[in-house]
């Protein structure tokens, strides 16, 4: 029982993290119809940016008080959405322009990610370990707090302000929310600056006790499951972003507590297994909506 | 055979000619050391290719799932030969059997009965992965379609990785090879090549190819016309998986891979060499095959090239990729297929001249 | 005629690939592969530093007798594999076409698997100094020796280390042991198989448990030991793993003891400044050979080693260093730079002085016969354990 729960705990605090994640991927998805690849590299790099800078600021007056935490993630935080803001303009907008196909634009997205996960790979390829703010318990309910609290903010953000009905106008038709006189260009580069922003709070609170990462945490470590989160929950939904990270983070730290009886090396096999049964039976996700294709 | 009437004549003969001296070159090249590995590479991933530009290009739906399908046909292989080897050493005494399947570069060949084991172990692998990629369309492709489809067959093949890792007859960590007792040759790689090019050319002429067209142009306006358009998909993506199988079979003669190594970045691999020779045109597949695996086992292992390209293929993969998307999308050729026909303009360009010289004079 | 000229110089520079080995005897070459970025980095660039310490060495003593003719040794290229087994087969094509004489390399052990499907096929006489796996040199079933007639190696094998270990924790008195081992290294397996095996027929109850390369929080895998009171964990991995995984126990509050194998050379490295490295202190793990041991031969190599690269050899070091000695004396033995002769010669000689093995051994199957030793920490170092 004692197994159980202690899985459970690991296991919210994992999926918190993913749902932060998911919800990047998610918005995205919702607003330019593309999976951004690119999103992994975005939090590898609030991982690095983090991590540098903590390790400087620890040396300094600051040392290890909460300031060097808050300074590393609020600058991690501006460089990842700096990142997200150029790939935006120099990669996915002239593609947009074009009218390109969908494939087109997700072969970008590879693309980009490929550049950045190699640049990363390039700058530092060993093991990294992350200085230890606080202990384990804590950052399992900084981990669920965070991600609640900004689940609410974004959800008031995107329902009751006026940026975030022009957010669902574009999502729903871009050529309409033109002519309506909302800048798509503003609205969609807005969407990749909060996805960025949620990805490097993410991979914060994800290192914050002390985890050791390398340059592949965003391609390997938390790999492809925030993006299997985002599609289970309903691509395009807040609330289905957030249940899905939570189911992957719980069947993936059960997995691991009980470990002893072979469940961990068939965690690929579940996690991906059960994804595609949501599909099948619901392929627009747990919380998505249908749509139906019109001659 | 509709392909064969629509070539024209010199394109024929250009072609025909063009795979002679290949043929030459496979013959010739196990006198070397690299250039057998690189023929047999760039036959292999051709195939692979062809097979991904089959759902990709020509029926327009989007796989990413294409690497589970080529470990299935390269695990089938390696398990098949495992058995026949197993067989004959018991039989006949080992000596024997090394005798007849051992290919040594230096001195040996492959023994012709080497080579009736290889089309067999091949053929069946690839039939087994045609089955299992059946079952995978008949489930994925009537219910999903786009990014969906995508990403239910990239969690699929991850799964394929997940449980060939599992089992240490699969592949398990490092993976199970069968290359120290038997191997292929780049003639054989290329008979296949050449063997799936008239199929698919076959293929697509025939009234399914002409079906898979129509579901990838409209697939409501080709339903409404009568075209049965999730049947067409399953065929497409069966006949797609066969031809992966066959490619994952023949790369298990060629070198040893691990399961994790046929995951995401290898059917992502498969996408950047069908987009970077265009979607739709087999022989752009074959071009962007050639360029990717003469980068990667020529280009990087020159002393001359500084050792950034090697160390960081990903990031000149990824520069390359998004130049290419933003500024020619359709790729190398586009939707067209290579012709020989600029080789002769070049020369005709030249008669042009000397006549033109000539008449002044 | 300027476009068919130009054809042609194509066609000559495609058939300029197809060179004909032609072998000069100025020097002997030899070759290496190995990981010199990537995770594992630290055993390929020890292992380079190594090979360039005997090769160094070796020359300053005049060079290797070849029928009375004293000849240098080269070290032609030590080939970046990132411990990769497609990037360490391509290695091998790209040193064969260098015209070595030797190979010495590769360093992981599915890196020399991709190697030595090449390396199979010239014959070159391939002496790795770290690669491990039982397969290696035997193949998957055990009964490729012919096929693999060329390979060597300077390590002891897997399944040796994994039933020492075993052994040594049934003598122990270890009653419960947990082996968490690396589902995606055959390396892992290997060690884990040959422990469960020894440790369950010296009536050891063993529970296994397996996470992958992407797992780098170890915190839910400690749970099910914690719970169920193991007095041991097999930990069979390399040391950025081993790190994160004693590190996340022992501060979860366990208090048995932690076994390993050779992956955990460098584990010591990992260690911050100023970090409490005591959990080290119960964990123990099998390794070729000790640095600060008091044989004449490791003492003066360590002396010649800190001289030039300033730090204390890890075992991958001396190893890399044994192999290009193995080497050395295969060639002196046979008098030729002939790969069938070298590999005979390797088959059958008897080699000795070298820093990883106090006793003359011979190759058996490719394995040389040589004993491992017990290493634990004290105070942040390692000390040889009794």
């Amino acid at each position: 029982m004692n197994t159980l729960l202690e899985g459970l705990k690991q296991g919210l605090e994992l999926g918190s993290i993913f749902a932060l994640m998911a919800l990047g991927y998610s918005m995205v998805y919702g607003i330019v119809k593309m999976i951004n690849f690119a999103h992994s590299e975005f939090i590898t790099i609030g991982g690095f940016l983090a991590y540098f800078i903590t390790e400087s600021l620890l040396k300094s007056t600051f040392g290890n008080s909460i300031w060097s935490l808050l300074i590393a993630l609020v600058a991690a935080i501006i460089v990842c959405v700096i990142v997200a803001i150029i790939t935006e303009r120099f990669a996915y907008r002239p593609l947009r322009k074009k009218g390109s196909s969908r494939i087109t634009a997700l072969i970008t997205a590879i693309g980009v990610s490929y550049i950045f996960s190699g640049i990363m790979n390039a700058i530092e390829p060993e093991q990294l370990q992350f200085h230890k703010f606080v202990d384990k318990n804590t950052s399992f309910y900084i981990a669920i707090i965070t991600t609640a609290v900004l689940l609410a903010l974004l959800t008031f953000f995107v329902k009751k302000t006026k940026i975030g009905i022009a957010m669902r106008a574009v999502s729903e038709n871009e050529q309409a929310a033109k002519l309506m006189g909302i800048n798509n260009n503003f609205i969609i580069a807005l969407t990749f600056m909060i996805g960025s922003a949620l990805a490097a709070i993410g991979v914060v609170i994800y290192l914050l006790d002390g985890e050791c990462f390398t340059f592949e945490i965003g391609s390997v470590t938390i790999g492809l499951y925030p993006f299997v989160a985002a599609v289970i929950g309903g691509i395009g939904s807040l609330p289905g972003a957030v249940i899905g990270g939570f189911l992957i983070g719980i069947i993936r730290a059960i997995t691991q507590v009980y470990s002893n009886i072979g469940l961990s090396s068939w965690v690929d096999t579940i996690i991906y297994g059960i994804f595609v049964i949501i599909l099948l039976f619901k392929p627009s996700g747990l919380l998505g909506k249908d749509v139906r294709e019109k001659v | 055979m509709i392909w064969f009437k629509r070539m024209n004549k010199r394109n024929l003969i250009s072609t025909v000619v063009g795979v002679l001296v290949l043929t030459l070159i496979s013959i010739f090249s196990t006198k070397s050391y690299e250039l057998p590995k690189i023929l047999n590479l760039i036959f292999i991933y051709s195939i692979s290719a062809l097979a991904l530009n089959i759902v990709c290009g020509c029926l327009g739906e989007f796989v990413l799932g294409h690497g589970g399908f080529i470990l299935i046909g390269y695990t089938t292989a390696v398990i098949l030969m495992q058995q026949i080897s197993k067989l004959f050493t018991k039989s006949m005494g080992k000596v024997y059997f090394k005798e007849i399947l051992v290919y040594v570069v230096r001195g040996g060949e492959l023994h012709p009965m080497g080579y009736v084991f290889i089309i067999l172990t091949v053929i069946v692998a690839a039939l087994i992965t045609a089955i299992i990629g059946f079952v995978v369309g008949l489930i994925a492709l009537g219910r999903l379609k786009g990014d969906y489809l995508a990403i239910v067959t990239l969690g699929i093949s991850l799964i394929f990785v997940n449980v060939c890792k599992n089992f240490d007859s699969l592949g398990g960590g490092t993976g199970i090879s069968i290359t120290t007792t038997i191997s292929s040759t780049p003639l054989l790689n290329l008979a296949f090549l050449v063997a799936i090019l008239i199929l698919i050319l076959t293929f697509m002429g025939s009234r399914f190819g002409r079906n898979i067209l129509a579901c990838r142009d409209d697939n409501i306006a080709a339903e409404a016309c009568g075209v049965p358009v999730n049947k067409t998909k399953v065929i497409a993506f069966t006949f797609s998986s066969l031809l992966a199988g066959i490619g994952g079979a023949l790369l298990a003669f060629v070198q040893p891979q691990a399961p994790t190594a046929f995951g995401q970045d290898m059917s992502i691999l498969f996408l950047i060499i069908i987009v970077l020779g265009g979607l739709g045109s087999l022989t752009g597949s074959i071009i962007a095959a050639i360029l990717i695996v003469l980068y990667e086992n020529w280009f990087c292992v020159q002393s001359w090239v500084p050792e950034f390209f090697a160390n960081n293929p990903k990031i000149i993969y990824g520069i390359i990729l998004v130049l290419i998307m933003l500024f020619r999308s359709s790729g190398i050729l586009g939707k067209n297929e290579f012709t020989w026909n600029w080789f002769y303009k070049l020369f005709k360009k030249k008669d042009n001249k000397k006549e033109t010289l000539e008449g002044d004079k | 005629m300027k476009k068919l000229f130009s054809l042609l110089v194509v066609l000559l520079l495609v058939c300029s690939v197809v060179g004909c080995k032609e072998k000069e005897a100025e020097t002997i070459k030899l070759g290496s592969s190995g990981p010199l970025s990537g995770s594992v980095s630290i055993y390929g660039l020890a292992v380079k530093e190594g090979v360039e310490l005997a090769v160094e060495e070796i020359n300053a003593a005049g060079g290797v007798d070849v029928d009375g003719k004293m000849m240098k040794l080269e070290l032609v290229d030590f080939v970046n594999d990132e411990a990769d087994a497609k990037k360490a087969a391509a290695a091998l094509t790209s040193l064969i076409s260098k015209d070595v004489d030797v190979v010495v390399g590769a360093v992981t052990s599915g890196a020399t698997e991709g190697l030595i499907a090449e390396a199979v096929k010239h014959g070159v006489p391939v002496i790795t100094p770290t690669g491990t796996a039982d397969k290696l040199t035997v193949g998957d079933n055990g009964d490729e020796r012919d096929v693999r007639y060329n390979v060597f190696r300077a390590c002891f094998y897997d399944s040796y280390q994994g039933k020492f270990m075993g052994q040594y924790a049934a003598d122990q008195g270890v009653k419960k042991a947990y082996v968490l081992y690396n589902n995606d290294e055959d390396y892992s397996k290997g060690l884990k198989d040959a422990f469960v095996e020894t440790a369950t027929a010296n009536n050891v109850n063993v529970v296994t448990a397996a996470y992958s390369k992407q797992d780098k929080d170890f915190n839910a895998f400690w749970v099910p030991i914690l719970e169920g009171g193991y007095d041991c964990v097999y930990v069979p991995d390399y040391y950025e793993n081993v790190y994160n995984i004693l590190k996340t126990g022992y501060a979860k509050g366990y208090e048995g003891v932690c076994y390993g194998g050779d992956g955990w050379d460098g584990v010591i490295k990992q260690v911050k400044e100023g970090e409490d490295a005591s959990f080290l202190e119960n964990c123990f793990y099998t390794n070729h050979y000790f640095g600060e041991s008091e044989s004449p031969a490791v003492k003066t190599f360590v002396e010649k080693y800190q001289a030039k690269y300033g730090s204390i050899p890890v075992s991958f070091a001396a190893l890399g260093y044994d192999a290009v000695y193995i080497a050395k004396q295969a060639i002196e033995a046979c008098d030729s730079l002939e790969y069938d002769a070298v590999v005979e010669a390797l088959t059958t000689g008897t080699f000795s002085g070298l820093v990883t093995s106090s006793t003359p051994f011979t190759f058996n199957n490719g394995n040389p016969e040589k004993a491992a030793v017990v290493i634990t920490f004290k105070d942040g170092k390692e000390v040889e354990a009794e």
